[in-house]
C-alpha cells in the first residue's frame, strides 16, 4: 500500500500523543458522559486529562463526541 | 377518594431524575415498562434530531439502535454511578450504538487485505514544494518508518496499524480480526509504543520528526 502525506502525518502525530497510560476507547465510554457536562474549567483540569489525550488519538471517538454533543445541545432546546 | 392521576402520570408530569431512572428501570411491572417507553422515546427524538437530514442514518436504523441501547443500559444500570445525569450516560450509549451501525454498513464490503493492501507499507514521495533539506530529512524518517513497520511490529499490530491508518475504525477491524475494540486499542497502542521507542533509540524524538509534517514552513522554497 501508499501511505499518502496525510496518513504520514497523522501516524507522527499520534506518535507524538502517546502516551504509556491512555485510555482504551470503552475507558474513555465509560467517563464520557461525566466529561460532557463538566464545565469549561474542570475539562481542562488533571480530572479528565486522559480523556482529552485519548481525544487526541481516536479519530473514532472525535466523531462519536461530535455527535453526543449534538444530541444533547438539540435536545435541550 | 382518588385524585384521577397514577403514579405513572405523575412522574412523567414532574420528569424523573437519576434516582428515579435507576429505581423505574431497576424494577418490574408497570413501572418499568413506562419508564422503558419514556426512556426509548426520548433517546429516540434525541437521535433523530442529531441525524436530521443525514440519509444514511434512517429511522428504522435509529429505531434499532435505541431498542439495543435500552439492552444495553438495562445490563449496564448497576454501573451508573450517578456522576453524570442519567439521560447524558443514556445518550452515550444509544449514540454509541448508532455510530457503530454506521460504520458497519460504511465497511460492510472492505475486508482487511483490501484496506491495508498486498505490499506493506511504502511511502508517497515527499512534497515536492519543500526546501531540499527538508525533502531529505522527510525521506529519511519515512525510510526509517517504513523499516521499523515492516520489520520491527508482530503482524497483528501492522494490520491493525496500517488499517487504523486507511480509516478503519477499530469497531470494524476488531469484527474482521474476531476480537474486540479494547483489544484492538491496545494493539494499535503497543505497536505505537513501540515505534516511538525505536525511533528515539535511533536517535529520533517524534515531537521533532511530527514538526516535519506539521510544520515544515521553515524548509520551504521561495
Amino acid at each position: 500500500m501508499t501511505l499518502s502525506h496525510e496518513q504520514v502525518r497523522t501516524l507522527l502525530v499520534s506518535l507524538r500523543f502517546t502516551r504509556d497510560r491512555e485510555l482504551t476507547c470503552d475507558e474513555w465510554l465509560e467517563d464520557l458522559s461525566t466529561y460532557l457536562e463538566a464545565t469549561p474549567t474542570e475539562k481542562l483540569g488533571e480530572t479528565f486529562q486522559l480523556v482529552r489525550e485519548h481525544l487526541d488519538l481516536c479519530s473514532d471517538c472525535r466523531e462519536e463526541i461530535a455527535m453526543m454533543v449534538m444530541a444533547l445541545c438539540l435536545s435541550s432546546e | 377518594m382518588g385524585t384521577g392521576i397514577c403514579v405513572e402520570q405523575v412522574t412523567y408530569l414532574r420528569g424523573r431524575d437519576n434516582h428515579d431512572w435507576v429505581r423505574d428501570l431497576g424494577g418490574n411491572g408497570s413501572e418499568r415498562e413506562a419508564a422503558l417507553s419514556d426512556l426509548r422515546t426520548q433517546l429516540l427524538d434525541r437521535l433523530r434530531r442529531a441525524w436530521a437530514g443525514n440519509p444514511c442514518a434512517d429511522d428504522a436504523l435509529l429505531e434499532d439502535a435505541v431498542q439495543n441501547s435500552l439492552i444495553q443500559i438495562l445490563s449496564k444500570l448497576g454501573s451508573y454511578l450517578g456522576r453524570a445525569r442519567f439521560m447524558t450516560w443514556a445518550t452515550t450509549i444509544a449514540v454509541h450504538a448508532v455510530v457503530t451501525e454506521m460504520r458497519r454498513r460504511r465497511w460492510s464490503d472492505v475486508t482487511l487485505e483490501s484496506a491495508i493492501g498486498p505490499n506493506g507499507s511504502q511511502y508517497a514521495p515527499t512534497d515536492l514544494s519543500l526546501s531540499p533539506a527538508v525533502q531529505s530529512a522527510r525521506g529519511e524518517v519515512l525510510g526509517l518508518l517504513n523499516s521499523l513497520i515492516r520489520d520491527e511490529l508482530t503482524e497483528r499490530q501492522r494490520i491493525v496499524l496500517l488499517a487504523e491508518l486507511q480509516g478503519m475504525p477499530l469497531e470494524e477491524i476488531a469484527r474482521r480480526l474476531g476480537t474486540n475494540r479494547n483489544a484492538i486499542y491496545k494493539l494499535a497502542h503497543d505497536a505505537r509504543r513501540s515505534l516511538k521507542a525505536k525511533l528515539k533509540a535511533k536517535g529520533y524524538v517524534a515531537d521533532e520528526i511530527a514538526d516535519l509534517w506539521t510544520n515544515p514552513q521553515g524548509g520551504r522554497t521561495q
